[in-house]
């Protein structure tokens, strides 16, 4: 039989790419803050990802999965910068002192709020940050996964989650005052 | 950002080993500003999770499934054309010969004017000392006797090649009345354009020159002069007698 009726590698991608495809397409959402852009950019993640599955080593699909998408992400963005759109992922510009939480968390600035909240708080918070808490914190990759994901150092992962959590911690506090979810 | 925040950060993510790790928890114990931290990073990591859960997509998901499938099919073909290439152009290479080689022998296949203009300029002399000599070399190169034994003709010049990749000679000869052009062409049986008819040659012009062609023993004879077609007619019946 010259042609096979079903494709073995390409059903065992589907089956794993389907288990995390809320992981990719939620990654891509909060990375480009566009739905349609999003679909697009998991799509071609997922292209990508296909073509190069016999390069997969069989560890952490999932983590594999973040690295292509986020790879890809990067790759668009520092294009569209070179081609002289505003936003930017100039860490340095992004800079800005942020200071230790002051006193013991307050549950409550969570409690009081809605998904999408966290989620337009996270928005605000700079495409750096926002990359490795996303990446950390929401898909549990670790430091290790998100360097090679980003392609920067691990010390420098280290730093972006810490900060990039200060800014949000940040960004809540003020929205959660503004709400009346928080006294002064 | 201070350098003992990140390493918080780290052991609340369980990034952090060995003394790294004893640093960071020696600096919890102490510190209640670094207890404050880490209680911030575990609540933070445990609320997002909670608060923004994965994204499904339906839609997404069907448009990624179309492009694998897509996807999967191109790679199929790729692989089988890969495969199979060297089979591809094996039958292409044998195709085209075999197309080459019935284009040859096909004698229903008329010879070209541009063939018959290089019967006159293509062809390599030939050195001969009678004309028993020449005629035996339009024999073996065309596979047959050009003019019958003892025939009253003059061989002046003698030329042989191929023609459209086909055997062929040209000879100059005199038959008492004049010079006339003789070409044998093996593997042909008409020239293309000479549709009139005379007797039971058929018959055209060639330059300046009028010409009679017949064929004969798988190969196309052709008469050249400077003579009306009747004479031309009787000059080849003249020549076919015996033959």
């Amino acid at each position: 039989m010259l042609f096979k009726r079903g494709d073995p590698q390409k059903e065992r991608f589907e089956r794993m790419a389907e288990q995390v495809f809320p992981s990719v397409f939620g990654t891509a959402l909060r990375l480009t803050r566009d739905r349609e852009e999003a679909s697009d950019l998991a799509q071609e993640a997922l292209v990508r990802a296909f073509e190069a599955f016999d390069r997969f080593d069989g560890r952490n699909f999932k983590a594999w999965m973040l690295r292509i998408l986020t790879n890809l992400y990067i790759n668009k963005y520092r294009k569209r910068q070179r081609e002289g759109t505003n936003s930017s992922l100039d860490e340095e510009q992004a800079m800005e002192p942020v200071s230790p939480a002051e006193q013991a968390p307050d549950r409550q600035v969570f409690d009081e709020m809605l998904g999408s909240e966290v989620e337009e708080a996270l928005s605000k918070v700079p495409e750096v940050f926002r990359i490795a808490v996303v990446l950390s914190d929401l898909e549990g990759l670790s430091y290790d996964e998100i360097a090679a994901a980003t392609e920067v150092p691990v010390g420098t992962v280290r730093s972006r989650i810490a900060r990039g959590r200060a800014i949000l911690r940040r960004e809540l506090e003020m929205f959660a005052l503004e709400q009346g979810y928080l006294k002064k | 950002m201070s350098d003992w925040i990140e390493k918080v950060h780290a052991l609340a993510d369980g990034e952090l080993a060995g003394k790294e790790k004893e640093e960071a928890q020696a600096l919890v114990a102490e510190s209640p500003e670094a207890q404050n931290e880490l209680q911030w990073a575990r609540l933070f990591k445990e609320q997002l999770r909670e608060k923004v859960p994965p994204v499904g997509d339906e839609e997404c998901w069907s448009a990624c499934k179309s492009r694998l499938d897509a996807l999967a099919k191109t790679r199929t073909v790729e692989t089988f054309v890969g495969r199979y290439a060297w089979a591809f152009c094996l039958i292409f290479l044998v195709g085209i010969f075999s197309a080459a080689t019935m284009g040859r022998m096909d004698r229903t296949r008329p010879l070209a004017g541009s063939h018959v203009a290089s019967l006159f300029n293509g062809l390599t002399p030939f050195n001969f000392s009678g004309d028993g000599e020449a005629i035996a070399a339009v024999k073996q190169r065309v596979g047959v006797q050009p003019v019958p034994t003892g025939q009253e003709v003059r061989v002046h010049k003698l030329e042989l090649g191929f023609v459209d990749g086909r055997p062929a000679a040209r000879m100059v000869i005199d038959d008492g009345h004049g010079e006339m052009n003789l070409i044998v062409v093996r593997g042909v049986a008409s020239v293309e354009g000479f549709n009139q008819r005379y007797e039971s040659y058929s018959v055209g012009n060639f330059n300046d020159a009028r010409a009679v062609c017949w064929p004969d023993s798988g190969c196309l004879f052709m008469l050249l002069g400077n003579r009306e077609f009747p004479d031309l007619a009787s000059a080849a019946n003249q020549l076919r007698q015996g033959n």
